[in-house]
């Protein structure tokens, strides 16, 4: 394969595989499995979060779960090669990636943030250190390059399928260099999340129960400034209002502590804040009030769902909330852009019936408020573990 | 209190305690005049729940600069408006949009004479722009905050020369006439800070030029992004202009175009910048409160905007007063600007 210059390998090199393997190799889950240790040992791994969920996340056991998870009724293999163009501000998300497509029997070009962010360094440099002499060192390249389309439209003809993470602007780009009749896209964008909370749970929780909710909640919002595409910006309080307004007081003055002695908050978000609520306030009808605890934690409370966009969305602390009696008064707003919607107080079963009863075109994931940032091998709405396979049928 | 009346007054024949309690009247008189007049912003505070009798000027309400790049904001017809102003809009595609009627602009150009005259005095002086001509500009109602700035401080000298030509070149045979013909005597050098950096600091030969600079009152202002960028600062810049031209008068102005006319003159002493009568500043925290110590977010307040509701504006700019002495302390309280407020990285899969 013939390989541009100004691109840079941080692993593998030129020479990839595009052969499709059996789905949960042997080797590439003693890859993973080696991975997840040496990172688990890593000296800086204290340092970042990030990349202890991730070693978290790869162990052994994780994977094995992931395994069995899986239907062994067909013949499955990978599609053969696949082109990650992974996001550009989550440094650790390539990797998810890149274990999708190596799990699902692939061999994988990914191309990282042209950011130097250290947890892409160390990530890598382990990676080359354990692949030094491993059977699957031909199925991983992870590359680095900026304005370069020839790179980008030759490994577009040559994958089978193609992953691309990123804003509207982005996919649209990738999408203009063609791939092979049988090649696929998989597209992530930007996406609205929310979050459902049970009023009447909250004001009967205990005050443990609550620091520990509102911890939950803080990671999965201000730890990534409230800019994961999985962190909520549309609060829903279900129950009477009279329960609401106790639990609503109680839920914000908790993480008001939380995030004073935790967050560090900058001028420019401030500013910025102000002014998507004052616009907020000038383009729309239906709000109820404004709150500011701090200019650390702004509310915008809406009085009616009615036409709330899922373009209405915060940074650095900025939510909107609404009292509803049920779920159900949301549903014709749910549209194909909501992603993950986080959940205290109620149940599986709970969802299972709003889900029975309602046709909603959005909401990919159900998650506990907290696990948000959980990757699964289905996200954004794809079983990726079979959507990256091929099944051969033996009649 | 009549806005008319109030910049009429003697400003200097009265105490500055009397200028700050009918100051604090016409801005709060301003928040009801444009709560009254402005749909946007009557909006704004009363969601807010604002009470319009308060008369604390740190409690005044304030707009976030950005919105005028956004939205509309206007509290006078459309039929009453006669010159729009557009922000250079370095930072993003969105230009801010200033609507003024003719008492507006009347009253901008009474304030910034006002404040001029005791740098220039009262004699219209021959005046070097660093600029392109703008004989090109054919909508002279719609202008970029640079010409609008221009337009506004020309009105204080004659003889007008640009001295750049259409390729944005040196026109040395234009330099050398108006050298001729005024550099004896007291004339004026007006420009954007980056543009006087890059003509007069840098590209200008002195073997081309037969006069020298020496009577030169040199005025300017804006674009300072463009000049942290090149790590050149003000010292820097005041240095340049003397060793190189001999420029020993030198007024760096600061200013917001939503605030054109109540611009804040560096002290040449101390090199901070002072409020007038016809302005005030208010440093923020990040929680919004004001601190007389210490970097923070500049709020500025001006007596000017009556067409559209600028009275009160929250910067994208940090600033810190400074408190130590000098003899401009007796106009007014003197800060520094530090530049940008600073987006940090964004983490986070959005890129919105």
């Amino acid at each position: 394969m013939i390989l541009k210059k100004k691109v840079i390998f941080l692993v593998g090199n030129k020479s990839i595989s595009n052969e499709p393997l059996k789905p949960f190799g042997n080797d590439e889950c003693n890859f993973l499995d080696e991975f997840s240790k040496k990172l688990a040992k890593h000296k800086l791994i204290s340092d970042y979060p990030d990349l202890k969920a991730l070693s978290f996340w790869c162990r052994k056991k994780n994977i094995q779960q992931l395994k069995n998870n899986t239907n062994q009724d067909k013949f499955r293999v990978g599609l053969g090669l696949l082109f990650h163009i992974t996001p550009s501000n989550v440094p650790t998300n390539f990797f998810y990636s890149l274990v999708f497509g190596l799990l699902s029997g692939n061999s994988n070009i990914v191309k990282v943030p042209s950011k130097n962010f250290k947890q892409i360094e160390i990530i890598c440099s382990l990676m080359r250190n354990i692949l030094k002499n491993n059977k699957i060192k031909n199925r991983i390249s992870i590359v680095r390059y900026e304005n370069n389309p020839e790179f980008t439209k030759k490994i577009s003809s040559l994958c089978d399928g193609r992953l691309i993470w990123g804003g509207s602007d982005t996919i649209k780009k990738i999408k203009e260099f063609e791939t092979s009749d049988r090649s696929i896209d998989l597209t992530f964008t930007d996406r609205f999340s929310f979050s459902t909370l049970n009023s009447k749970k909250i004001i009967t929780a205990s005050d443990k129960n609550i620091t520990l909710l509102t911890n939950n909640f803080y990671n999965d919002t201000y730890l990534y400034d409230q800019n994961a595409c999985t962190s909520p910006h549309l609060i829903i309080w279900l129950g009477n209002k009279k329960d609401a307004k106790i639990a609503k007081e109680k839920f914000w003055k908790s993480l008001l502590k939380l995030v004073k002695s935790r967050y560090k908050i900058s001028n420019f978000a401030v500013t910025d804040k102000l002014h998507h609520i004052d616009k907020f306030i000038i383009k729309n009808e239906h709000i109820k009030k404004i709150k500011n605890y701090n200019n650390l934690i702004n509310i915008i409370e809406l009085n009616k769902i009615k036409n709330f966009s899922h373009l209405s969305r915060g940074r650095w602390g900025l939510f909107f909330e609404i009292d509803l009696k049920s779920l159900n008064l949301l549903s014709p707003n749910i549209n194909k852009y909501y992603q993950t919607l986080s959940y205290y107080g109620l149940d599986k079963k709970f969802f299972e019936e709003y889900l029975n009863n309602n046709n909603i075109r959005g909401v990919d994931r159900i998650v506990p408020i907290g696990r948000t940032m959980d990757m699964s091998f289905y996200w954004d709405g794809y079983d990726l573990k079979n959507i990256l396979t091929r099944v051969i049928e033996i009649v | 209190m009549n806005i008319d009346k109030y910049l009429q007054m003697d400003t200097r024949s009265i105490s500055r305690n009397k200028i700050q309690k009918k100051f604090i009247k016409i801005i709060s008189s301003l928040t009801n005049f444009h709560f009254k007049n402005c749909f946007s912003y009557r909006k704004i505070l009363k969601i807010k729940k604002y009470n319009l009798k308060n008369n604390d000027l740190e409690k005044q309400p304030f707009l976030p600069a950005t919105l005028f790049k956004e939205i509309i904001l206007k509290s006078e017809n459309d039929k009453k408006i006669i010159k729009t102003l557009n922000s250079s809009g370095t930072s993003g595609v969105n230009t801010s949009k200033i609507f003024l009627d003719e008492n507006n602009a009347k009253n901008q150009k009474i304030v910034l004479s006002k404040i001029l005259r005791h740098v220039i005095g009262k004699e219209r002086l021959p005046m070097l722009i660093i600029a392109q001509d703008p004989i090109n500009i054919i909508n002279r109602n719609s202008l970029s905050a640079k010409y609008a700035a221009i337009f506004g401080f020309s009105i204080f000298g004659k003889n007008h020369v640009y001295l750049l030509n259409e390729k944005d070149e040196i026109n040395y045979l234009k330099l050398n006439n108006f050298l001729n013909k005024y550099s004896k005597k007291k004339f004026l050098v007006f420009g954007f800070t980056s543009n006087i950096y890059e003509y007069l600091l840098k590209k200008l030969s002195l073997n081309k030029i037969k006069k020298n600079f020496k009577q030169a009152i040199l005025i300017h202002g804006g674009g300072w992004k463009k000049m942290l960028d090149k790590k050149i600062t003000n010292i820097k810049f005041r240095n340049r202009a003397l060793i190189k031209l001999k420029i020993s008068i030198i007024y760096n102005y600061y200013g917001l175009v939503e605030q054109t006319g109540s611009i804040f003159l560096e002290c040449p002493k101390c090199n901070c910048f002072v409020t007038t009568p016809y302005s005030d500043i208010i440093i923020r925290d990040k929680f919004f409160h004001s601190i007389n110590y210490g970097r923070g977010i500049i709020q500025l307040i001006s007596v000017l905007p009556t067409s559209y509701p600028g009275h009160s504006i929250l910067t994208q700019d940090e600033g810190e007063i400074i408190n130590n002495h000098c003899d401009c302390k007796k106009f007014g309280k003197r800060f520094v600007v530090h530049g940008r407020v600073h987006q940090s990285e964004i983490r986070g899969c959005s890129d919105i």
